[in-house]
């Protein structure tokens, strides 16, 4: 549902109205930004594609018609995911941050730095946000998108449809075999998982 | 595997729904039913609910920076923005100009063949010339009757007995005489002077397999045939029997003279008429098709450049609306 405010700002926005269209961009940035860090897994990556897709927004502002804006966003959010995605694999990068033979980092600036009150805590979901993020790379580019924005954006089956434009059958079977193949992932990298975060079948078989 | 046998996909399908907490009534009736059939159900259930909890519970990133767009920012995509456009529908249109130019040309090149098939190109019609010439030669013997006049002298006046048969046979014959055969065309009318006489005419036949004629080295006087007497007689095509004697005031047939040397010598064995009309058919045929090639309606220059121009403002619409 789009509110008043939210209204009355797209149609200034469509207008011309830079300060209108930052506005929108303030509302939404967030929510593009970390769907877009799943996808991608990578946040300089995450940053180009949302940039990408705020501009990419404000050149088709004139064609939005009406329904769900969020889910209009989202739309060009994770098509700009798709594009950065396809440019990484015509051209592979190689991070400049240390890693082990297996491909992760040896230690998070970030965790580091994190100033968190209880530092176990902090790292029991780090380790439990790597291992999704592990597992969500896993999954091709369309399941990954759906679960992101159901299991971790919180979106309803409908918004996620339009986002895709697909039906909300189409969605619901992505989900179906997108969560299969994560809790198969989960399983197999089950020692990374915080015990509180463990899978039930797994604390069955200990 | 996760899955097994007695895991349906409408149980997995329930499941999914289920964890979102989006069943219908009957549905959740339906799902609870197969929960308490299917241990394997039911486990899968709980540990997808773990799942969705601990993805639930990831922590949201804190945007880098914010997204928001400068003035120059807004101008420069709105410029972009331009242009995209442009160039696509310049490469739209490119396209659409040489598909349209290609097609026509294809289509007028099929219309300019459909009634002369023959006229493929000249390559085709020079390697077709034999054939053309003997099918030609043989159209114009059966359409126009060419009659072979035996005709002889001799001590006794009596030989030409041998060439019978419109073979073309000529030589001496038994009391010493010439035979010569002479193509008479029976549609040219032959002078009235001629008195044929009827006892010197020893055969006539239509030409059918093999002409002869005697060509002189060197033609004679015309008044030299003035002193001749013949005596012809036309025998139609197909009757045995020869029709009655008529006296033909027409004009007289040439004969340029008779090398002695040369009789019973075939100089040649087709028509010279043959050659002329097939020649004149495949010129015109060549003819055709240079028309033809060189009628395009537009020149290949103009297509490979609007080829080239589709190709070129596509690349740049791609460049602008992916990579940029």
């Amino acid at each position: 549902m789009i509110t008043m405010e939210e209204s009355i700002l797209i149609e200034k926005a469509a207008d011309g109205d830079l300060d209108a269209f930052n506005q929108l961009v303030m509302i939404y940035q967030e929510l593009a930004f970390n769907l877009a860090f799943r996808i991608m897994s990578d946040e300089a990556s995450a940053a180009d594609a949302t940039q990408d897709a705020v501009i990419s927004m404000y050149r088709k502002l004139d064609t939005y018609r009406g329904g769900s804006f969020k889910a209009w966003f989202l739309r060009i959010v994770t098509n700009a995911c798709y594009d950065e995605l396809r440019k990484q694999k015509r051209r592979p990068t190689i991070p400049l941050e240390p890693e082990t033979d297996d491909g992760d980092l040896l230690e998070s600036p970030e965790w580091i730095a994190d100033q968190a009150p209880d530092m176990e805590e902090s790292i029991m979901n780090a380790q439990l946000e790597k291992a999704i993020q592990n597992c969500l790379d896993k999954l091709n580019e369309k399941h990954r998108a759906v679960m992101v924005m159901i299991d971790i954006s919180g979106e309803d089956y409908e918004t996620v449809a339009e986002i895709i434009q697909s039906p909300v059958g189409t969605v619901k079977s992505r989900l179906s075999r997108a969560r299969l193949k994560m809790q198969e992932c989960l399983q197999n990298a089950g020692e990374l998982l915080p015990d509180q975060f463990r899978l039930k079948s797994e604390e069955d078989d200990d | 595997m996760i899955r097994q046998e007695n895991v349906t996909n409408r149980d997995l399908d329930l499941l999914c729904v289920a964890l979102d907490h989006a069943l219908k009534p009957e549905e959740k009736v339906e799902f609870d039913r197969r929960l308490t059939e299917s241990p394997h159900l039911a486990d899968l259930y709980r540990t997808q609910r773990h799942l969705k909890t601990a993805m639930g519970q990831i922590p949201h990133r804190k945007v880098p920076h914010n997204f928001t767009l400068t003035r120059a920012e807004a101008r420069k995509a709105k410029r972009g923005n331009i242009l995209q456009p442009i160039f696509g529908w310049a490469s739209a249109v490119s396209a659409l100009l040489v598909a349209v130019i290609f097609g026509s040309q294809l289509f007028f090149n099929n219309l300019a063949f459909a009634p002369a098939p023959a006229a493929e190109s000249p390559m085709v019609m020079m390697e077709e010339h034999s054939a053309l010439d003997e099918t030609a030669s043989i159209g114009i013997m059966a359409a126009k009757p060419v009659y072979l006049l035996n005709w002889n002298y001799g001590a006794m006046g009596m030989g030409g007995m041998d060439a019978i048969g419109g073979k073309g046979g000529a030589g001496f014959d038994g009391s010493g005489g010439v035979s010569i055969n002479i193509y008479v065309d029976p549609d040219v009318v032959y002078g009235a002077d001629l008195m044929l006489e009827s006892d010197e005419i020893l055969e006539e036949m239509p030409m059918e397999d093999y002409q002869l004629e005697m060509l002189p080295e060197e033609p004679i006087e015309d008044t030299s045939v003035d002193q001749w007497s013949l005596d012809f007689e036309e025998t139609p095509v197909g009757e045995g029997e020869a029709p009655p004697t008529k006296q033909l005031q027409r004009e007289a047939p040439k004969i340029y003279g008779i090398d002695p040397d040369k009789v019973g010598t075939i100089v040649r064995m087709t028509p010279n008429l043959s050659l002329e009309q097939p020649e004149e058919a495949t010129e015109e045929q060549a003819q055709v098709v240079e028309e033809s090639s060189d009628k395009q309606p537009v020149p290949t220059e103009v297509s490979i450049a609007l080829l080239s121009a589709a190709l070129i403002f596509g690349l740049v619409w791609y460049y602008l609306k992916y990579r940029r």
